[in-house]
């Protein structure tokens, strides 16, 4: 019997050794979802078995259709991605996911040869055929697995800090009364404040980043406002905070616009910080507002020193990547999660901007900042 | 992330106005309730507390008040909920809404004075609404100063 043919023949005894070992694997699964298991995993099969049929162009077609991640409310619920939906919510992770489709593949191969099946010349076909379904529905459930963990990580990182709002709120709020009320205890209270600032900072940080993962994208709402003011601000902030490093402002043209104050606030912050963070010592760092064109608005921040590493450049603007401190012996605690850049590109793209860095020995690092002076209604 | 106060000098803004104003005061959490009642008082006005909308709505019922500033997540009825009531009756009154999230949208649809103000937020922006409203609010009475305040 053809391999197609013996599998769709033989679901049942499959089944049964194949559900048999992914309860092995996550042994605390419910029992209720036994029902769930089976369906999922002969659907795969029936499909794996019409792939194998398929002439040769389809099939070719068809398994690089299966590997692209599909999304929207049209998406088909396929075998693969149900059961890789159903996976993900029993608590698999990935290794058992790939676990599982090895041993489907052991399994099928194990029954087709003590089946008293005599070896043909078909037999290498459907063997190379059957492996290229199994991996095509390998890909196919990994991606809405992976997909789906991501989701929900994401999720629970949306609420975590959110959640953290509201002691963050309490210790704010009851420190600011300390302050007004016992100005003996300045000097401390004004410590935990700039701590908690920190704090709602990366609270801020965090949120921004699961929400553009959860695809919902920077919430910007444009009002007008004077960008060579809004810049003034920001670095008298900054200078406050650290005292003793140069930071000049340059500004000319006309500044004005329609942003959102508190996100370019945001992301003004991050590019200075970094500016300092990153820039040789005792050399100053620049911003500039430039607002001499027409429909443009340009925001620059500049600093001397060792330029950005080729390597680190390409993912500049993807989280989670900081470069290395430039020295070692730095007492300051590390400032960011490594979304800062990432975030502050989510931002410019609300306003319908762009931002841009380059890097050199001798000009030092200058991130470009283009902002149109007004936008289209606030996306929500 | 400057920090005001570093020197040290009382909040001017309209203190004795301020005095006059009636603040309900809406938070679940006990310890920010306990927080915010004390920075809200520090700024001038007599701060009533509850710890959710119904409770709330009593107090509402027994008396009136300048500004009801509650939080968006309460137990039970909504703070969103709660303000959309409130407002059903007195389309005018003063509500602030105090959310983890940043901009509840539609402020306007639920009334004229109706404000947000982020969890976390800085002693600066809360004396810029206080101001805000306090220049909105009619002019006060001033046997108001009188009535002894109460607290749950």
């Amino acid at each position: 019997m053809r391999l197609a043919d013996f599998i769709t023949a033989s679901i049942e005894p499959i089944l049964v050794e194949w559900v048999a070992f992914a309860r092995t694997l996550v042994p605390t699964a419910p029992d209720q979802n036994e029902l769930t298991l089976r369906d999922d995993a002969a659907s795969i099969l029936i499909e794996i078995a019409r792939d194998m049929r398929l002439p040769e162009d389809d099939r070719e077609r068809r398994a690089r259709s299966r590997g692209l991640l599909r999304r929207g409310p049209e998406i088909e619920a396929t075998p693969a991605r149900v059961h890789a939906l159903n996976r993900a919510r029993s608590g698999f992770e990935t290794n058992q996911m790939v676990s599982e489709f090895r041993a489907l593949r052991a399994t099928v191969i194990r029954l087709w040869s003590s089946s008293g099946h005599h070896l043909t010349s078909d037999d290498l076909d459907d063997v190379s055929r059957f492996n290229e379904a199994v991996d095509a529905a390998l890909a196919e459930s990994l991606k809405y697995f992976l997909a789906e963990v991501d989701r929900a990580r994401n999720l629970f990182l949306g609420v975590l800090g959110h959640d953290l709002r509201t002691p963050l709120a309490t210790i704010m709020s009851c420190t600011q009364h300390q302050l007004c009320a016992r100005p003996e205890t300045a000097h401390e209270s004004q410590i935990v404040l700039r701590s908690a600032a920190h704090m709602r900072a990366l609270v801020d940080d965090l949120l921004d980043y699961t929400r553009s993962r959860l695809g919902v994208g920077a919430v910007v709402e444009p009002k007008p406002m004077h960008l060579d003011r809004f810049a003034r601000e920001t670095v008298e902030e900054i200078i406050a905070i650290h005292p003793g490093r140069p930071i000049e402002l340059h500004v000319k043209g006309d500044a004005q616009g329609n942003w959102d104050a508190s996100r370019l606030h945001q992301v003004l912050s991050n590019l200075v910080v970094n500016a300092l963070k990153y820039g040789a010592p005792h050399t100053p760092i620049e911003v500039a507002v430039d607002g001499t064109g027409e429909d443009v608005v340009v925001l620059t921040v500049h600093n001397f020193g060792a330029p950005i590493p080729t390597n680190i450049m390409l993912d500049l603007f993807d989280p989670l990547i900081r470069g290395a401190a430039p020295d070692d012996t730095d007492a300051a605690p590390d400032a960011s999660l490594g979304l800062g850049l990432y975030i502050a590109r989510e931002i410019v793209s609300a306003h319908a901007g762009t931002i841009g860095v380059t890097s050199s020995k001798d000009d030092g690092t200058r991130f470009v900042v283009r902002l149109p002076r007004h936008l289209a209604p606030a996306r929500l | 992330m400057a920090v005001k106060g570093e020197e040290s000098m009382p909040r001017q803004s309209s203190e004795t106005a301020l005095k006059l104003v009636r603040i309900l005061y809406v938070e679940d959490n006990d310890d920010l309730r306990a927080s915010i009642c004390m920075l809200l008082e520090d700024a001038g006005p007599q701060v009533v507390a509850a710890r959710n909308a119904e409770e709330a709505i009593r107090l509402l019922q027994e008396r009136s008040f300048d500004i009801v500033m509650t939080d968006v997540s309460l137990p039970g009825m909504s703070g969103t909920e709660f303000a959309r009531h409130v407002l059903e009756t007195c389309p005018a009154q003063w509500v602030v809404l105090c959310s983890g999230y940043e901009f509840p949208h539609g402020l306007a649809t639920l009334g004229a004075n109706v404000r947000s103000l982020p969890k976390g937020f800085e002693l600066e922006e809360l004396d810029a609404l206080l101001d805000e409203i306090l220049e909105a609010l009619p002019a006060r009475a001033e046997s108001r100063v009188d009535e002894p305040p109460e607290r749950p």
